[in-house]
């Protein structure tokens, strides 16, 4: 494989993995808010 | 003063150095000054003078003091014991004793620019510049003494060897006093293309040849596979030759160390030692279950991070429970250790934000992003989360820290790259001749960026018999050349002795080191070490400098091409151009073939000083404080190219005329500094609460959407809305109590 192509490839997989934590990092702080509501929600009810 | 006591003091001294910022220093002198009995300046006094000269100002009064109360048997203890920061406190004669123990160059300089005799400080410098511009030409006596050395039976240097040493030569006229010709045997044959640079320094030549077989194939192997992949060597190979030496490895190469690997057996040991021995790989078994061992270990830190069975792992049982955890899922997603992370996150992680997204570098910036998310979090369960997903996003064990920062150097260059200044027609001023060659000249204007290179700084008065010669002399050693980035508002630069090299259109990959401040690069080592290394884009480098920045490139591209100037930068100070400095800009510029390019320095600042008034008419037409801000951002910049001009007291009476009340002080630099890279590490934390306002905003928008559309609608259609206003009402205040809980829980 060429250098180019080897280097590319990485980019492609490093940035697909930093992309997967960022979302898993947006949708974790979205669900505790959410999480927080339902229980407050909850104890309330 | 007893030894126990100028112990405390010395350990204070360390203290004081390694303060976070101003004001905890100022906190820790108080209490040096407590234990050495010395006067104490009231502390409020030093914290408001937000002037970091004073403090530097009674440091140096305190460590004088401390000079006269040391017994004359102690002297001698003293200063060996103190730490390298304190030399430019203490006394000129001290101060060159102690010059010996100073291995880096720059910070040599820098100490001999603070002695205070001048006829002292000049013979020094001299003395450490000696040779360094000497005419490279390659006169009859060291041809000689090249054609001896090759002729010593000593060497017994071959005839294809003898050539080498001479195409050698050619590249580097300093060759005969580091080469190692026993770098020249066969078996090194695969380091042929690299001898240009490792021939340049005796001691990795020497860390080479002290390999042994096996040693040796492990690290050419791994080399040749990381060059191919990668392009870049240098940094790989100072890594792994440094591991081979490390105690970490001790165990897996003694193991190793009379048995034939295969080829894929080399490559796994390889593979080992390009990284932190982290989950202590002992033996060559080890190495080949190492993907095991590490999801096991992995595994077992998720579960349960404080299991007995990780005593075996020094390097992670070191690590705090949630450091453990980060370091599970750092190894799991990208196959890196925690301390890579901070490294990274250290040197390029302060100003990310501000780099222009491009297909070619957001894979890096996202990564930097990323590695904030999990640096920064408290939030196990979040660590979790990535970890059991880790699976299906997992690096495959290919992490290559040295092409991560090849990429984010080079999204940082193109920051710089697209803003500096290219001469332009309008701009000619006059065309001269020098030497038979004509040379335009051009007024860079009010409005430019440059990226320059004082050349010979510290030499005073020295003309070069040739300045094109002199910058591409055949020399290796140095691989690095400083530069400053200048911008019309920030005109510091080193002492400009001689002339100012500028540059235009850096190739990628030659960005080396870069920092807000003198970074004590010495260029000259197989690995160029700095300190003070951050990456900043070319805006923020403006605003954060202190004293003058430092962008360290590459001589050469990755074509081996020679970097040569764009321009002769002529910064006019006075009315005239004329002068010692102006002659020898004409000369270079005659024989590079280049233009002149003038900075008028008082033309910029009456430029800059009417921009930053105009700032200050539209603050008081809007009252936005925003733009108060900026313009003391801008004075601020101005006053650290320019102090003579642009003082404390000039900027308190431009506000004061234009009637503004609460003049803001100038920012202090460094401690705004220290707010940034604070900042940015509590950036992804502080992203995950602004998007839970973001939903409070949007629920609030949506409130009064409903209660606009209510007012338009009639009687039956208003009881339904009704209901819904009701709803989101309800929504909107159970949020704010949460959020108000929130904040009660965080205070307790």
């Amino acid at each position: 494989m060429s250098q180019n192509k080897e280097k590319e490839e990485f980019k492609n997989r490093l940035g697909q993995v930093a992309k997967s934590i960022i979302e898993i990092a947006k949708e974790e702080g979205l669900s505790k808010s959410k999480c927080k509501t339902d229980e407050k929600g909850e104890k309330k009810g | 003063m007893e030894r126990e006591k100028l112990d405390e003091i010395l350990t204070e001294l360390t203290n004081i150095s390694k303060a976070n910022d101003m004001q905890e220093g100022i906190q820790l002198f108080d209490k040096l000054c407590e234990l050495i009995g010395y006067p104490k300046i009231p502390l409020e006094d030093l914290i408001n003078s937000d002037n970091q000269d004073i403090f530097q100002q009674e440091l140096k009064k305190c460590i004088s003091f401390i000079e006269t109360k040391i017994k004359v048997e102690d002297v001698d203890y003293f200063y060996s014991h103190l730490d390298e920061e304190w030399i430019v406190f203490i006394r000129d004669d001290k101060k060159i004793e102690q010059l010996e123990r100073i291995t880096n160059e720059n910070y040599k300089v820098y100490v001999i620019g603070t002695i205070e005799d001048d006829g002292k400080r000049e013979a020094l410098l001299a003395e450490l510049t000696a040779g360094e511009h000497e005419p490279e030409e390659k006169t009859s006596e060291s041809k000689d003494t090249l054609q001896e050395v090759l002729e010593k039976n000593e060497y017994s240097l071959t005839d294809k060897q003898k050539a080498q040493v001479r195409n050698l030569y050619e590249k580097n006229n300093d060759l005969l006093e580091t080469i190692n010709f026993k770098i020249l045997d066969e078996k090194y044959a695969d380091l042929e293309d690299k001898l240009s640079i490792i021939t340049s320094y005796q001691d990795i030549q020497q860390q080479i040849i002290n390999l042994d077989d096996m040693q040796y194939k492990i690290f050419i192997t791994t080399l040749k596979e990381h060059e191919e992949r990668n392009g870049e060597w240098i940094n790989f190979a100072s890594k792994i030759i440094s591991n081979l030496y490390s105690r970490q490895y001790e165990a897996l190469l003694s193991d190793i160390k009379d048995k034939e690997l295969t080829k894929e057996e080399i490559r796994t040991v390889g593979n080992i030692l390009s990284k932190e021995n982290i989950f202590n790989i002992k033996n060559l078994e080890e190495a080949k279950r190492y993907e095991e061992i590490k999801n096991q270990v992995c595994e077992l830190i998720i579960k349960d991070s404080n299991s007995k069975k990780l005593e075996q792992y020094p390097n992670i049982m070191m690590l705090s429970d949630i450091s453990r955890k980060k370091l599970a899922v750092l190894q799991k997603v990208y196959g890196q250790t925690l301390e890579e992370a901070m490294y990274l996150l250290d040197i390029y992680g302060a100003d990310v934000d501000n780099l222009k997204i491009t297909d070619e570098n957001k894979s890096y910036i996202e990564y930097i992003k990323s590695l904030q998310i999990i640096e920064e979090t408290g939030d196990i369960e979040l660590l979790k989360k990535i970890y059991e997903k880790s699976e299906t996003i997992t690096l495959d064990n290919i992490y290559d820290v040295e092409m991560i920062e090849e990429g984010l150097k080079n999204a940082y260059l193109e920051t710089y790259n697209e803003k500096l200044y290219q001469p332009k027609e309008k701009d000619l001023l006059q065309t001269i001749e020098e030497n038979g060659q004509e040379i335009p000249i051009y007024d860079a204007g009010t409005e430019f960026s440059m990226s320059v290179s004082s050349i010979s700084a510290y030499v005073r008065e020295t003309e070069l018999d040739s300045y094109k010669e002199d910058w591409n002399r055949p020399k290796t050693a140095s691989q690095g050349f400083c530069t400053s980035y200048v911008r019309n508002d920030m005109l510091a630069t080193a002492t400009i002795s001689n002339v100012l090299y500028g540059f235009i259109n850096y190739d990628k990959g030659t960005l080396m080191k870069a920092g807000r401040e003198p970074l004590g690069s010495d260029a000259s080592k197989f690995k160029i070490e700095a300190n003070f290394v951050k990456f900043l884009s070319e805006d923020e480098m403006i605003n954060y400098t202190n004293q003058l920045n430092e962008l360290l490139f590459n001589r050469n591209n990755a074509k081996g091409e020679r970097k040569q100037p764009d321009y002769i930068v002529f910064i006019k100070e006075r009315q005239e151009v004329s002068g010692y400095v102006w002659e020898n800009t004409k000369k270079a510029a005659a024989e590079f073939g280049i233009p002149i390019v003038i900075i008028d320095k008082e033309k910029c600042a009456k430029s800059e000083e009417q921009k930053i008034s105009s700032m200050l008419d539209e603050f008081i037409k809007k009252g936005d404080n925003e733009l108060l801000q900026k313009a003391c951002q801008k004075f601020s910049n101005n006053k650290e190219g320019n102090s003579t001009y642009f003082t404390e007291e000039k900027w308190k009476t431009m506000c004061q005329e234009k009637g503004i009340e609460n003049i803001p002080s100038l920012p202090n630099r460094e401690e705004e500094f220290l707010k940034k890279c604070r900042r940015t590490r509590a950036h992804e934390k502080r992203k995950t609460e602004d998007e839970k306002q973001d939903s409070e905003e949007s629920e609030f928008i949506q409130y009064e959407e409903l209660k606009e559309n209510y007012e338009q609608t009639n009687q039956t259609e208003k009881e339904k809305a009704m209901a819904e206003l009701k709803k989101r009402a309800k929504l909107i205040i159970k949020m704010s109590q949460q959020e108000m809980e929130g904040q009660e829980d965080v205070s307790k």
